[in-house]
C-alpha cells in the first residue's frame, strides 16, 4: 500500500510540476496574410500614420492603472455604468484609432500594480501592451528579452509634443537615455513632471492679524512661527496654536511629500536622502555630509523651544491634516498643488482661511534651494512579438497631444472624466515638458490679462480657466467658492504665479537609481539614519551621534554602495 | 515484518476497512495540500537564489547560503530578532491568560443574554483592521489624549507612549491582547460550556467556593485547550504582527519596536527581494516548526498525552 | 457567617460585572467611534473633531454607498465566496479531523498524516509560485481561486482533532460493536455532540474568508471581480506605500474618511449578524456534559 501511495503522489507531483513548467508563447502572427493589396495598403497606411485609424477594430491586452478613487465617485453621472475596458477613455481611443483594450489585470496604481506586473513576468504571460513603473523591472525585461524594440516605432511616430517634451529635459537628462539600451529605444517614457520647489504655506489672515511681514530668511521664517504660537492668532484667548507641522519622514521625495521639512535642511546647504556631487566630482549620499549637523541642531533647538510640533515622530499625514483643519496649525511646508490638500480647503470652507505660499527659508543668496526631481516616471512595453507594436506609440501620442487639442463633442466625455478622476487613460502615460505646469498657468493667465483667447487654451487649460472664472466671480458675491475650484485656482494661480517669479536653486542628484547593494542593505542604512535624525531632533542624543552614526553607516555598507553608485555614474 | 500475537489479534478485518476508510478520508486532503502547498514550495528554492521573476526559477541565478549571510550580516539582526521574540513572547503569554480570565469571568455571570451581548462585543475590535486601529489608538496614547489625561491626575509626567523605547513594546502587547482577547475567548468559551454543570452542583454541595471551584474544576477543564492554543500559536513565535507594528511605530523606537517583518517589508521597498523575502520565511517556518514539535513532545512527556 | 460569605460574594459579582463590562466597553469604543465618524460631515473628520458621537450628523455617505454599484457586487462576491469556502473548509476538516483523531493503535499512519499537516501549515513557498499554480489551474479571475488554495485550514483540523479527541471512546466502541462503520459513526455520533466545535470552526473560517483582501488582490485580474474587502482595500491605500507623485496628488486631495468608515461599518455587520446565530450550538455543547456522565 505504502509503494502505491508514493506512486500516487509522484504521478500528482509530476503532472502538477509538468502543468507549472513555463510555457513559451511566441507565434508572430502576420497580420497581413491573405489580404488584398488595398486592404494591406490601408493597414499599412495606418501604421505608418501617429494618428492613423485601423481599417478594422485592433484589440489588444494590456494592464490597467485604476486610481484609488471608489467607483461612486461616478454615481449619478452619465458615466456610472463605466467599466476599465469601456470608458470615456477607451471610446475615444476606439472612435480615434480602432483599437479596443482588453485588460488581463487591472489594479490601484502603485504597489498592487507592480504586484501584478511582477506576476505577469513570472507567469511568462505579459499582456501586449502595459506600464512598468520601475527601473529594475524594466532592465529584467530588456535583458530576457521579452519586450520589443521600439527604436522605429519611436522615430516615425512620436508627435511633435511627445518629441519636444522629452528634448526639454536636457541632453543629459533626457528620459530617452534611461529606455536606450545598446543604442536600441526599449520603451517608451513617461515624464515625470517637475512639481517645482517647496513653500512654506502660512496662513494669511493670521500673519496680517499680528500685523507680520511674510518670512524668506530661517530667522524671520522661527519669528512668525513663534508670533502664531504666542500671539494667539485664532483670537479665541486660548493658548492653542502650535508652529510647524513636520511629517515623521522629515525629509525625502522632493517636494511631494507634503509636510517634509527639505527645505530647511536645504536652506543650510545640506541635502539629505539624495546623492550628490562633492567638490571632487564624485557622488556622495547627501545624509552623511557634515552640512547636515548645522539643520538638525536647529531642529532640535526648535523641538526643544516647541516651534516644531512636539509629537511630529507619532503623527500620521491625518493626523496632521487634522491639526490644520482645526486651526492649531497655520503653518506647514508643502508644493505648489497643497490647496488640493483637505488642510486647506476645509479651513478655507469652515474658517475664512487664506493661505499665501512664502518662499521660506531662502539660502545664502535669498532663493530657496529645491531638488531636481527625476524626468522619468514609469515606462510603456511591447511584448516582443505584438502584431502592431505602433500602437503603444500612438496611444501616447493621443493622451499627449491629440486629445488636448481636440474641442469636437467626442472629447468632451474625457474632459468631463478628468475631474471625476475614477478612469486612468489606458497606459497610463503621458509625455509633457517638465515644466509643464508652469506652461499652462502662463496660457491660463495671458487669456485672464486679456492678452489672448480662451479659444486658445487646450482643454485642460480651459477647465482651469473655467475654475479660476468661478472661484472669482464667488469671491466677488461675498460668497464661499466651491472647495475644487479653490483649489484649482489658488495652486494654479497665485501660487504657480509666484513658482515662476521667485525662481529657485535646483540641485540635480548625481544618481537617481539602485545599485546591487543597495537591494539588500539600504533598508539598514535607511534604519539608522532615521533613527539619528529623529533622535537627535527630539533631543533623546545630541549632534555628537551624528559622527558615530556616519561611521557606522559607512562600515555597515555605505562605502560600498558609493563605489557602486560611482562605478554605475562612470559608466 | 515480525508481529507479535497481540498486534495480530488487533488486525481484524474490520479495523482493516476501518483503515482504508481513513485513508480515504484524508485523500481529497491531502491532494489540496500537495497542490496549494506542496508544490509550491519549489519556491522556497527562491532564498537560494538571486530571483528575478522575468528569468523565472529555473532561470535565476544560485547564490548558495548568501541570502542569509546577508540577513545575519546586519548590524542589527540581533536586535530586530530580540525584538521580535519579546514582542511575540509577551503576546503570545498574554494572548492566553487574558481570554482564558474573561471566559471564567462570564461565565460566572448569570443571564444568558447579557452573556451573549457581551461575547458579541467584545469579538468586534477583531474585525478592524490595524490601519483603522491604528488612528484610535495614537489618540488614546497621544500627550493629549486620555491615557495621559488619567495620569495627569495622578500628577505625573505626560508620556509618549509612542515615541518611548521604555512603553513601546507594552503598548503593542497590550493593544493586542485588546484587539483580540473577545476573538480568541471564542474556542475557551466553546470549551467551557463542555464542562458538567453536575461537577460543580457536587462541589457546592461538598461546600466548596466559588473561587476554589474555579480553580479545581473550571481551569483543568481549559487547560487542554490552553495548552493546544498555545502550542499553535507558538508556530507565530517570529510573527510579532506587522499590520499593527507597521501602523503604529517610527523610527525613535526602531531599538524596541523593528521586527523581522517590517524590517523585510522596508527591504522590499528598496526593490523586489523576493529573495531575501523567502529566504527570512523560510528561516521563520523552520524555527517555527521545531518549537512545535519540541512542544509537542514536551506535552507528551509531562501531562502523558501529546497535543497533535 | 452565613451572611459574611454572602457580602463576600456579593463582592465579588461587583467586581467581577465591573471588569466585564469594562472590558466590553473598550471594546466598543472603536466601533462607536467608526459608526460616529460614518455620520459626520467629512470637514468633521478632516479635522478629528468626531469622539463617540457624530458631529455635524449626515447620512450622505450612506446614500452614497447605496449607489455605488461596485459596493455590492462585491459584497455578493463576498457572500458567495463565504459559504462556498466555508462549506468546503468544513469538509476537509471534518473528513481529516476524524481519522486523525483516532489514536495511532487504532490508525498507525495517523503520525506521517499529522507531521504533513503541521509541516504545511507552518511552510509555504511564497506567493509567486503559489499564483503560478493557481494560474496554471486557469483559476485566475475565478471563485475557485478564493476557495480552494486555502481548502484545508490545518490550524482548524488540529482544533478539531483535539476537539473530536475529546469525545468519549465509549460511544465510538459501542456503536463498532454494533458493526456501524465509521463514516456512519462520524455523522450519527461524533458531529451531533461536536456541535459547539463545528460552530467553532465554521465561525473562523467565515471570519478568514469574509476578512481575507490578499487572495482577492492577487487572484483577481479585474476590479470588478474583487470580494468586498478588497475592494475596500483598495480605497484605504497607506499613503506611505505610494512612491508615485501622481498617485500622492490624487491621494492628497481626497481624504474620504467618513465614505471609508461607512464602507468598514457596513462590511462589518454581516459578521455581527452570523455570529449569535451561530452562538445558538454553543449551547448544545452541553450534551458533550450529558454523555460524559
Amino acid at each position: 500500500m505504502n509503494r502505491k501511495w508514493l506512486k500516487a503522489f509522484t504521478l500528482l507531483a509530476a503532472v502538477t510540476m509538468g502543468v507549472m513548467s513555463v510555457t513559451s508563447c511566441g507565434n508572430a502572427n502576420d497580420p497581413t496574410a491573405g489580404m488584398t493589396e488595398e486592404e494591406k495598403a490601408a493597414w499599412a497606411a495606418a501604421a505608418s500614420d501617429p494618428y492613423g485609424k485601423y481599417p478594422e477594430l485592433v484589440t489588444y491586452t494590456t494592464g490597467y492603472n485604476l486610481t484609488n478613487q471608489g467607483s461612486d465617485v461616478l454615481a449619478g453621472t452619465p458615466y456610472e455604468n463605466d467599466t476599465p475596458e469601456n470608458n470615456a477613455y477607451t471610446r475615444y481611443l476606439k472612435e480615434l484609432l480602432n483599437v479596443q483594450n482588453e485588460n488581463a489585470f487591472e489594479a490601484v496604481s502603485g504597489p498592487d500594480y507592480n504586484q501584478k506586473v511582477s506576476m505577469a513576468i513570472a507567469s511568462g504571460d505579459i499582456p501586449d501592451i502595459m506600464h512598468v513603473a520601475d527601473y529594475e523591472t524594466l532592465v529584467d525585461l530588456v535583458e530576457s528579452d521579452l519586450i520589443a524594440d521600439l527604436t522605429d516605432v519611436y522615430n516615425n511616430l512620436a508627435c511633435d509634443t511627445v518629441k519636444a517634451a522629452y528634448e526639454s529635459y536636457g541632453e543629459e537628462n533626457n528620459p530617452l537615455n534611461t529606455v536606450t539600451f545598446d543604442g536600441k529605444i526599449m520603451a517608451i517614457p513617461k515624464t515625470q513632471l517637475s512639481d517645482g520647489q517647496d513653500f512654506l504655506w502660512l496662513r494669511k489672515d493670521w500673519l496680517d492679524k499680528l500685523g507680520l511681514e511674510e518670512p524668506s530668511t530661517l530667522e524671520e521664517m522661527e519669528a512668525v512661527l513663534k508670533a502664531f504660537i504666542e500671539q494667539d492668532p485664532d483670537g479665541n484667548g486660548q493658548n492653542d496654536t502650535m508652529g510647524l507641522v513636520v511629517h515623521s519622514d522629515v525629509y525625502g521625495d522632493y517636494p511631494n511629500n507634503t509636510f517634509a521639512i527639505d527645505n530647511v535642511f536645504t536652506a543650510l546647504g545640506a541635502y539629505p536622502n539624495i546623492w550628490i556631487t562633492a567638490e571632487d566630482g564624485s557622488a556622495v549620499y547627501g545624509s552623511v555630509q557634515e552640512e547636515m549637523k548645522q539643520p538638525l541642531e536647529l531642529l532640535s533647538r526648535w523641538y526643544q523651544d516647541g516651534i516644531i510640533d512636539k509629537e511630529f515622530a507619532t503623527r500620521t499625514n491625518d493626523d496632521i491634516v487634522g491639526l490644520i483643519s482645526t486651526g492649531k496649525c497655520g503653518a506647514f511646508i508643502g508644493p505648489w498643488w497643497a490647496p488640493f490638500n483637505q488642510a486647506q480647503t476645509s479651513t478655507y470652507g469652515s474658517d475664512d482661511a487664506e493661505w499665501v505660499n512664502v518662499s521660506a527659508p531662502v539660502g545664502e543668496d535669498g532663493k530657496i534651494n529645491a531638488i531636481s526631481t527625476k524626468s522619468y516616471a514609469g515606462f510603456v512595453v511591447v511584448r516582443k512579438d505584438f502584431a502592431y507594436p505602433e500602437l503603444a506609440m500612438k496611444i501616447v501620442n493621443v493622451n499627449s497631444e491629440y486629445s488636448k487639442q481636440d474641442k469636437t463633442e467626442t472629447a468632451a466625455e474625457v474632459k468631463e472624466n478628468q475631474t471625476l478622476a475614477y478612469f486612468n487613460w489606458p497606459l497610463y502615460c503621458e509625455v509633457q515638458p517638465g515644466n509643464n505646469a508652469e506652461i499652462m498657468t502662463q496660457h491660463v493667465l495671458d487669456v485672464m490679462d486679456g492678452k489672448a483667447d480662451a479659444s486658445t487654451l487646450t482643454t485642460e487649460e480651459a477647465g482651469y480657466y473655467e475654475s479660476a472664472v468661478r472661484f472669482l466671480e464667488a469671491e466677488e458675491a461675498g460668497q464661499k467658492a466651491d472647495a475644487a475650484d479653490y483649489s484649482q485656482y489658488t495652486a494654479r494661480i497665485p501660487a504657480m504665479t509666484r513658482m515662476i517669479n521667485e525662481p529657485a536653486n535646483f540641485l540635480v542628484p548625481a544618481f537617481f537609481e539602485t545599485t546591487d547593494s543597495m537591494g539588500s542593505r539600504w533598508a539598514s542604512l535607511e534604519k539608522m539614519e532615521m533613527e539619528t535624525v529623529l533622535k537627535i531632533i527630539t533631543g533623546e542624543q545630541d549632534i555628537s551621534t551624528f559622527d558615530t552614526f556616519v561611521e557606522e553607516w559607512k562600515k555597515a555598507g555605505g562605502d560600498t554602495i558609493t563605489e557602486e553608485v560611482n562605478e554605475v555614474i562612470a559608466k | 515484518m515480525t508481529s507479535s500475537p497481540a498486534k495480530h489479534a488487533r488486525i481484524s478485518s474490520g479495523d482493516r476497512k476501518e483503515r482504508m476508510t481513513f485513508h480515504l478520508m484524508l485523500l481529497p486532503g491531502m491532494i489540496m495540500l500537495l497542490i496549494f502547498v506542496f508544490v509550491p514550495l519549489v519556491g522556497s528554492l527562491m532564498a537560494f537564489q538571486d530571483y528575478v521573476p522575468a528569468r523565472g526559477l529555473f532561470g535565476s541565478k544560485w547564490v548558495g547560503l548568501e541570502n542569509f549571510e546577508i540577513i545575519f550580516s546586519f548590524p542589527d539582526s540581533v536586535q530586530v530578532f530580540w525584538n521580535t521574540l519579546i514582542i511575540a513572547f509577551g503576546k503570545l503569554v498574554m494572548n492566553a491568560i487574558i481570554p482564558v480570565v474573561f471566559s471564567i469571568l462570564l461565565n460566572e455571570l448569570g443571564g444568558k443574554y447579557f452573556k451573549r451581548t457581551f461575547q458579541t462585543i467584545v469579538y468586534l475590535p477583531h474585525f478592524l483592521s490595524w490601519v483603522v486601529l491604528a488612528t484610535v489608538v495614537t489618540n488614546m496614547f497621544s500627550l493629549e489624549g486620555p491615557i495621559n489625561a488619567l495620569i495627569g491626575l495622578f500628577g505625573a509626567e505626560p508620556i509618549q507612549f509612542l515615541a518611548s523605547n521604555q512603553w513601546f513594546r507594552t503598548v503593542i502587547i497590550g493593544t493586542d491582547v485588546w484587539k483580540e482577547f473577545g476573538y480568541n475567548s471564542v474556542v475557551y468559551l466553546a470549551a467551557l460550556l463542555a464542562v458538567d454543570p453536575g461537577l460543580y452542583e457536587a462541589a457546592s454541595i461538598d461546600g466548596a467556593s466559588r473561587f476554589k471551584q474555579i480553580l479545581h474544576i473550571t481551569l483543568p477543564a481549559l487547560m487542554p485547550t490552553v495548552v493546544l492554543m498555545t502550542a499553535l500559536n507558538l508556530g507565530n513565535i517570529l510573527n510579532a504582527g506587522f499590520d499593527q507594528v507597521f501602523n503604529l511605530y517610527n523610527p525613535i523606537v526602531y531599538e524596541t519596536g523593528d521586527i523581522i517583518d517590517t524590517y523585510v517589508y522596508r527591504i522590499g521597498m528598496v526593490e523586489g527581494q523576493y529573495s531575501i523575502g523567502t529566504a527570512v520565511g523560510l528561516f521563520k517556518s523552520v524555527i517555527s516548526f521545531i518549537l512545535i514539535l519540541g512542544a509537542n513532545n514536551v506535552a507528551k512527556k509531562t501531562t502523558g498525552s501529546s497535543i497533535f | 457567617m452565613v451572611q459574611k460569605v454572602s457580602v463576600g460574594t456579593r463582592l465579588a459579582k461587583a467586581a467581577i460585572w465591573l471588569i466585564v463590562i469594562l472590558m466590553t466597553a473598550s471594546c466598543l469604543l472603536p466601533l462607536v467611534n467608526m459608526v460616529a465618524i460614518s455620520f459626520s460631515s467629512s470637514n468633521a473628520v478632516a479635522s478629528n473633531q468626531v469622539g463617540l458621537w457624530p458631529v455635524e450628523f449626515t447620512a450622505t455617505t450612506y446614500q452614497k454607498l447605496l449607489n455605488d454599484s461596485q459596493f455590492w457586487a462585491s459584497f455578493w462576491i463576498s457572500v458567495q465566496r463565504v459559504v462556498l469556502g466555508t462549506l468546503i473548509n468544513m469538509f476537509f476538516v471534518i473528513s481529516m479531523a476524524y481519522p486523525l483523531s483516532k489514536s495511532k493503535l487504532r490508525f498507525p499512519a495517523r503520525e506521517i498524516y499529522i507531521k504533513i499537516v503541521i509541516f504545511a501549515m507552518l511552510f509555504s513557498g511564497g506567493i509567486i509560485p503559489l499564483f503560478m499554480v493557481v494560474s496554471k489551474l486557469h483559476m485566475i479571475n475565478s471563485i475557485w481561486a478564493l476557495v480552494l488554495p486555502g481548502a484545508v485550514p490545518v490550524f482548524n483540523v488540529i482544533l478539531m482533532i483535539n476537539f473530536f479527541k475529546g469525545v468519549p471512546t465509549s460511544l465510538d466502541e459501542a456503536a463498532c460493536i454494533d458493526g456501524a462503520s465509521p463514516l456512519t459513526i462520524l455523522v450519527k455520533i461524533y458531529l451531533p455532540v461536536s456541535l459547539p466545535a463545528l460552530a467553532t470552526v465554521a465561525l473562523f473560517s467565515i471570519v478568514n474568508h469574509w476578512n481575507d483582501y490578499f487572495s482577492g488582490l492577487l487572484y483577481m485580474n479585474k476590479a470588478s471581480l474583487y470580494p468586498l474587502q478588497t475592494y475596500i482595500q483598495q480605497l484605504t491605500v497607506d499613503i506611505t506605500q505610494i512612491t508615485d507623485a501622481e498617485q500622492l496628488k490624487q491621494l492628497s486631495t481626497m481624504s474620504n474618511r467618513a465614505f471609508n468608515a461607512t464602507k468598514i461599518v457596513v462590511s462589518t455587520i454581516p459578521l455581527l449578524i452570523i455570529y449569535p446565530f451561530l452562538q445558538k450550538y454553543f449551547v448544545s455543547g452541553i450534551v458533550i456534559g450529558a454523555v460524559k456522565e
